[in-house]
């Protein structure tokens, strides 16, 4: 019996592919220009057993396994990086486990994605807080504990989706499954917290990029969703930069999420190349020149709502030209994308609204919210500087948003937009790791790796060989024969 | 290869512009209870479920059939035709909605259905589709000119005897279609029966054959062309302006299927029941007896998604029932197909029974006593799920119940 037979045996042939025109789906991520390389086998697995088991198999033939949530990653974190590649389809694992309203928890298979999991909690007046990663409704809760991810709507209020992981369930390369948080013990029936039993174990599986085991349920917080919310959009013409940093910076000062009840605030700058912005993508915004604010804000009584509407109004008209609203049609998208929308997913309209095979290779990454102005300057400058190399391979550099994490940090969504042409894609890649490479070395961190950015914090010494020495011994614990997602952070 | 490919080379960008974002494998927004955009494409929970099922997965392999990555095959065809045609994914792809936005990319796929039937009409020039089943469909079709293995000659046989109609003029010409000529036929009598009493004057002709669907949908464009040259010649004939038809499958070939192959097309096309729904209002329609128990409706993808026909029905159960009309949880846009169409009924039967069984129970769900709808091939594959489901759940056509209503 051969690895397809032995693979087979475990979910039954239907849900097992060693057939090129199947496997090919799974060689495409949301960038456009790494190597989309075509996985030998495709496994659709349902349980944690079952993974374990594929683990286990893949151990005996050495082949090495990449797990797959929504195949949303734009960095590349969910493409096969050789063809030897069992790729782990995990949307099969999608079921609700218990919805615990009594703890305020949920658990979760977690190839289910944030979208059907909310929509169900929704239902039940919850929601995650945190709505997952904003690279589309399809994105899995499994990825998004992957990449720390936090766009997806509410990450000021709630942050990133990590933080309100209570237990996790993982199969360790060598096909054993442990479980992280308060069920690490024995004598707890239900998970309810994360930590209290020593150590935060579960944090080397938060963030690693599917690099350390892979993650089949999960226990998260959930938060009753606020009846009320308000939102505001305003123009900044003068000093963008400064005046949107400062606005963030004197709602901090009034206790902005925990007091003022801010969900969610981003800020677009003035029109970027990246072709994303004011220019060609809210219709109602007109013929605005300067950057744009919009945030909207949750209560659970009216009159709180309008009390912390006014504080925040009063900030935002010190540093801001106009309000564009206040209705939709005046250019509020607040009310169309939280009120309307379901609240989450700003940038899901977003994607590929640049026309026919032209998208984003993204290098978004962490600053203090207080040096933002500073990192937008000096993109800008990277972006003169690399003018020429940029139109060669007929791409485009800039920052479409800046989302506002919670407490004292935000990420900048910054990238390239580029084609899918064939000729151009080795220039494309040099350009995007190279802006990577730049931005690490001005001190921000990654909001998310992929494959890319895993590899470039590695080829650019972001790390000390210390701490690289370190990652790797507990890589090599979690995954002795380096058989899960191989390649990332150069493993 | 490409060379075999040509509407794929000329939907080119059309391709290019899905970016793999992947709502239609299983985005939801709003409540579960009542989305506000849900993809409801039938390949997501039934069959094998491999993203090569499901559209982002069929774009991915249209691009690897241009750029060289894989050979059309057998084995690939069969993918591609484990598809409904229902144009889910067409509803939920890279979809805002935002009335200010100024471009999606929605606009640039434009329609996924077109793109899937030309990917199979690829399939089928490069002689590796359509399926064995469908090849014996269209030697029927060619030489008696319906999908049913039945005769040409018999195919007013349904007719009762004492129904009036024309052979030319009056208010429209009934297409009546293969499945309500053939195999459901009481919905044509049905519909006749309604006509006669509200003083419709309808023509039928014997001459009538297959509207094209099955081919257009399998990729046989051209027995699908002369079938509709045939058909085009007829209704000239007819002396009439306006063509009805009960069969929503029809009804979305004549409407929107032959204005593209026939130059020229000048013919209103409705369906039976907006032309009821038009009677009703007018009062030319009276009901009498209204009738008891819940009713649900299933929208017929090719009259609901695939030209927006969704009040019609609805306002004729508002104007017939006497108890409540609750909806199934996906409805209308985001109605779930009934499993048959795009020729999985021929050619995958269980796969169309099992997704079939899974509209049925949502029917269950609501506690209707009866789930009607307006198609009789959403009907035949819908009572095959109830049949073999045991569910004391009513199906049938729209059309039974307003007759029983005057």
């Amino acid at each position: 019996m051969g690895l397809y037979d032995e693979l087979a045996k475990i979910v039954g042939n239907k849900y097992c592919s060693d057939k090129d025109y199947i496997n090919i789906s799974y060689s495409r991520g949301l960038d456009p220009v790494l190597p989309e390389i075509i996985p030998q086998i495709v496994i659709r697995p349902e349980s944690t057993e079952q993974v374990s088991e594929i683990v286990r198999v893949a151990n005996k033939y050495k082949a090495p396994i990449l797990p797959r949530g929504g195949g949303c990653g734009l960095m590349g974190g969910s493409k096969p990086i050789s063809e030897e590649t069992i790729l782990v389809d995990m949307k099969r694992m999608n079921k609700i486990l218990d919805i615990d309203e009594d703890n305020h928890c949920v658990t979760v298979q977690c190839g289910i994605n944030w979208s059907q999991l909310n929509a169900r909690l929704f239902d039940k007046g919850y929601y995650t807080g945190n709505m997952g990663p904003g690279s589309g409704l399809a994105a899995a809760v499994g990825g998004g504990l992957s990449h720390h991810s936090g766009g997806g709507g509410g990450c000021a209020k709630y942050g990133e989706c990590t933080e309100n992981c209570v237990d996790l369930e993982i199969v360790l390369g060598t096909g054993e499954v442990l479980t992280f948080g308060s069920s690490a013990s024995q004598y707890v029936k239900k998970p309810f917290i994360r930590l209290g039993l020593g150590p935060d174990l579960m944090g080397i599986f938060l963030g690693d990029n599917g690099t350390m085991g892979i993650k089949t349920t999960a226990t998260l917080k959930i938060y009753p969703k606020p009846p009320y919310y308000a939102g505001k959009t305003y123009l900044l013409e003068k000093d963008p930069y400064e005046n949107s940093c400062n606005m963030v910076q004197e709602m901090m000062k009034m206790g902005w999420t925990n007091h003022l009840g801010i969900y969610d605030y981003f800020f677009t700058p003035p029109p970027s190349t990246m072709g994303i912005t004011v220019e060609n993508l809210i219709e109602s915004w007109g013929d605005i020149s300067g950057g744009v604010v919009f945030y909207v804000t949750e209560a659970y009584d009216e009159k709180i709502l309008e009390r912390n509407s006014e504080i925040l109004e009063n900030i935002a008209k010190k540093y801001s030209t106009r309000e564009l609203g206040p209705s939709k049609e005046e250019g509020n998208i607040t009310n169309w994308f939280y009120g309307e929308q379901g609240h989450w997913q700003i940038y899901h309209a977003l994607f590929s609204v640049m026309g026919p095979d032209y998208f984003a290779c993204t290098t978004e990454m962490k600053v203090p919210i207080v040096k933002f102005p500073e990192m937008l300057h000096k993109l800008d400058d990277w972006l003169t500087k690399n003018e020429e190399a940029l139109y060669e391979v007929d791409a485009e550099a800039g920052v479409s948003h800046v989302v506002m994490l919670d407490h004292n940090s935000c990420y900048i969504g910054s990238g390239l937009s580029a084609t899918h042409d064939e000729e151009l894609k080795e220039g494309v890649i040099e350009l995007w790791r190279n802006q990577f490479e730049f931005m690490l070395k001005e001190g921000m961190v990654l909001y998310m790796c992929g494959q890319i950015g895993s590899q470039v914090i590695i080829d650019s010494r972001v790390y000390s060989e210390e701490y690289y020495n370190f990652f790797k011994q507990v890589k090599k614990l979690c995954d002795p024969n380096n058989l899960i997602s191989p390649g990332k952070f150069r493993f | 290869m490409t060379g075999k490919l040509k509407r794929m080379l000329d939907y080119e960008e059309r391709l290019l512009s899905c970016v793999s974002i992947g709502d239609c494998t299983n985005a939801i927004k709003g409540l579960y209870s009542n989305p506000i955009l849900e993809a409801t494409c039938p390949m997501i929970d039934h069959g094998p479920g491999f993203e090569a099922f499901l559209a982002r997965g069929k774009f991915t392999i249209a691009r690897g059939l241009l750029d060289g990555k894989l050979e059309p095959s057998e084995g690939l065809a069969e993918v591609i035709y484990q598809c409904t045609l229902c144009g889910a994914c067409r509803e939920v792809c890279n979809n805002p909605e935002n009335p200010f936005m100024k471009i999606n990319a929605k606009e640039n796929i434009i329609d996924h259905v077109e793109i899937w039937e030309a990917l199979r009409a690829d399939l089928v020039d490069a002689g590796v589709a359509p399926m064995s089943r469908h090849k014996e469909i269209f030697q029927h079709v060619k030489k008696e000119h319906n999908p049913y293995f039945e005769k040409h000659s018999e195919r007013l046989n349904w007719l009762p005897k004492d129904s009036k109609y024309l052979s030319k003029g009056g208010d429209a010409l009934f297409y009546v279609g293969c499945t309500s000529a053939y195999r459901l036929n009481y919905v044509s009598s049905t519909f006749l029966d309604i006509t006669n009493k509200s003083k419709i004057n309808l023509t039928i002709s014997p001459d009538e054959w297959c509207c094209g669907s099955i081919n257009l949908r399998t990729g046989d464009l051209k027995i699908a062309k002369q079938l509709a040259q045939h058909n085009y010649e007829l209704f000239k004939n007819s002396e009439v302006d306006k063509l009805v038809t009960t069969c929503a499958g029809c009804y979305r070939t004549l409407k929107m299927d032959y204005p593209k192959l026939i130059d020229n097309w000048e013919f209103e096309v409705v369906h039976s029941i907006e032309m009821i729904d038009e009677l009703i209002k007018k009062g030319k329609i009276k009901i009498s007896n209204k009738i008891n128990g819940v009713i649900t409706y299933h929208d017929p993808c090719h009259l609901g998604r695939h030209c927006g026909v969704y009040d019609a029905p609805r306002n004729v159960i508002d104007a017939i029932r006497a108890n409540d009309f609750v909806e199934m949880r996906r409805n209308k846009k985001y109605a779930f197909c009934c499993g048959a169409g795009g020729g999985v009924k021929s050619s995958f039967p269980d796969l169309a029974l099992e997704i079939a069984i899974d509209r049925i129970e949502e029917a269950e769900d609501t506690g209707a006593k009866y789930l009607t709808t307006t198609c009789p091939f959403c009907l035949n594959s819908l009572k095959d799920a109830a049949k073999a489901k045991k569910s004391s759940i009513k199906v049938v056509d729209l059309l039974e119940l307003v007759n029983m209503a005057i």
